[in-house]
């Protein structure tokens, strides 16, 4: 089974920690920061991404260990996993 | 080759001088940073507070301690004009992380002994090396600022009402005279009355317009909003001018690429746009001259333009055109009338539709209005179907 993009990962972070908005926190910083489509968002981009994010988070929880592993969740994203049972026929 | 320990040296004297030059900087930044006649807090990659200088401080009602280390969303409580807590996801110091780029605002601040000023923010980031380090905050204190202006405001509401009831009243008996109530007029007496009408009725215009202004200034203007023909529209707007086209002999043409532009909005505050921009180009441009009025829909806009060959505007008098009261020096304003409100407020019915206004124009070659209509979650016209976009697109 196909795993989801890298953005629909990190969309599915975002709203973990920040509910229906983490969609919105999330394109907005891809379009400013990076400039590129959403949707194309790829492992490389991912550290300079969470240096937005890791700020901007931080003034919407004063919890620092909340903003930590909202960013490390999202710098772990497009690692490899090892291949399931359930494969691609 | 060196000895090693002239080497030694040298990089001793490298760090010294990187030093010396890291130390001349810090007491530059922070001289800059004492020195600046606002009030600035810094805050940090955690959102913490770092710095503030005195002016902030004095200005909050705080000291040093009771501010720097702590979390600045809790510290420095902001509301809107109406008195609301703004929310932390709308502030000014989140939004900056969001756009990268400086933010403006303006807000209320709560001072420590808990009234509150209006407050003109600017955010900027702190970059190092392209990477965010934290933010710094300028403000100043824009309380009386703000309070002129709304006793200003309120002023022009109270003047208008109170001129426009013996002003009407004044039309009534006018109307009365002209139309024979109290006894057959001679030509000569006609005339004059004529001239009384016609600058009563300017007058009351002027007052409506104080009165619109005051209105949507106090944030009082409701937006109505229906399906809206724009080619329809447009077309008995023109219709209407007519005779006053006529008058100056001045040719109109009116060109669209769809046979209907459905567009959701108020259609008596859409028609108040559109007519004042007619009315301009009718004012400010020649006898004989043209006015071309284009409306061009897209998948994403709906773009009406009317365009004349009037008097033109000065680059440096465009932007003046839409504040209050202004008025521009050219060769028509003196005959042209009017109070100066008018695109002031066709750019407030403009922004509450969520659209936006345009100006091109050059001294004596004219100028070119644009209303530019967005379609986000528009349907179109001519039967064609649009996807519905995402409003974040």
């Amino acid at each position: 089974m196909a795993q989801d993009s890298i953005y629909t990962q990190a969309v599915e972070i975002s709203e973990e920690y920040l509910g229906p908005a983490g969609e919105r926190f999330l394109r907005r910083q891809i379009d400013t920061h990076l400039g590129i489509v959403p949707e194309s968002l790829k492992k490389n981009h991912l550290p300079k991404l969470t240096k937005w994010t890791e700020l901007a988070f931080a003034l919407l929880t004063n919890d620092y260990h909340e903003v930590s592993s909202y960013t490390s969740n999202l710098l772990s994203l497009g690692v490899s996993k090892p291949v399931s049972d359930e494969k691609t026929r | 080759m060196r000895k090693p320990a002239n080497h030694l040296s040298i990089d001793t004297l490298t760090e010294d001088a990187s030093l010396a030059l890291l130390r001349r900087g810090r007491a530059e930044a922070e001289a800059l940073f004492l020195s600046i006649g606002e009030g600035a807090i810094v805050t940090d990659n955690h959102g913490n507070i770092s710095r503030i200088n005195n002016i902030a401080l004095q200005l909050l009602g705080y000291s040093t301690r009771e501010l720097v280390g702590k979390w600045y969303p809790e510290a420095i409580v902001a509301e809107d004009e109406s008195g609301n807590l703004i929310p932390n996801m709308e502030r000014p110091n989140l939004e900056v992380f969001l756009t990268g780029k400086p933010v403006f605002d303006k807000v209320k601040y709560l001072r420590k002994d808990g009234t509150k000023m209006s407050v003109a923010v600017t955010v900027s980031p702190i970059l190092l090396n392209n990477s965010p380090i934290g933010a710094i905050e300028v403000f100043r204190d824009i309380t009386s600022e703000v309070e002129l202006e709304n006793a200003k405001d309120e002023f022009i509401s109270i003047a208008s009402h109170e001129l426009r009831t013996p002003a009407t009243i004044v039309k009534q008996y006018l109307s009365m005279v002209m139309g024979g109530y109290a006894g057959s007029l001679t030509e000569d007496q006609l005339v004059m009355l004529t001239t009384a009408f016609e600058n009563n009725e300017r007058q009351l215009n002027i007052i409506n317009d104080l009165l619109r202004v005051a209105r949507a200034e106090a944030n009082a203007v409701k937006i109505i909003k229906e399906d809206v023909d724009l080619v329809l529209l447009v077309d008995e707007i023109i219709k209407d001018f007519n005779d006053k086209f006529n008058a100056a002999q001045q040719q109109v043409t009116y060109i669209h690429n769809v046979e209907s532009a459905i567009y959701s909005a108020d259609p008596v505050h859409l028609r108040m746009v559109l007519e004042n921009l007619l009315s301009n180009a009718n004012k400010y441009t020649p006898d004989k001259g043209k006015i071309a009025i284009k409306l061009t829909q897209t998948k994403t806009k709906i773009k009406v333009s009317v365009k004349d060959t009037g008097v033109g505007i000065s680059k440096r008098d465009i932007p003046k055109l839409f504040y209050k009261f202004s008025r521009i020096n050219n060769p028509l304003t003196t005959t042209a009338g009017g109070s100066g409100l008018g695109l002031y407020w066709v750019k407030k019915l403009v922004m509450l539709h969520g659209a936006e206004i345009k100006v091109s124009s050059a001294p004596k070659k004219g100028s070119t209005f644009t209303v530019i209509f967005n379609r986000t979650n528009e349907k179109t016209g001519s039967g064609h179907q649009a996807g519905i976009l995402n409003p974040g697109q």
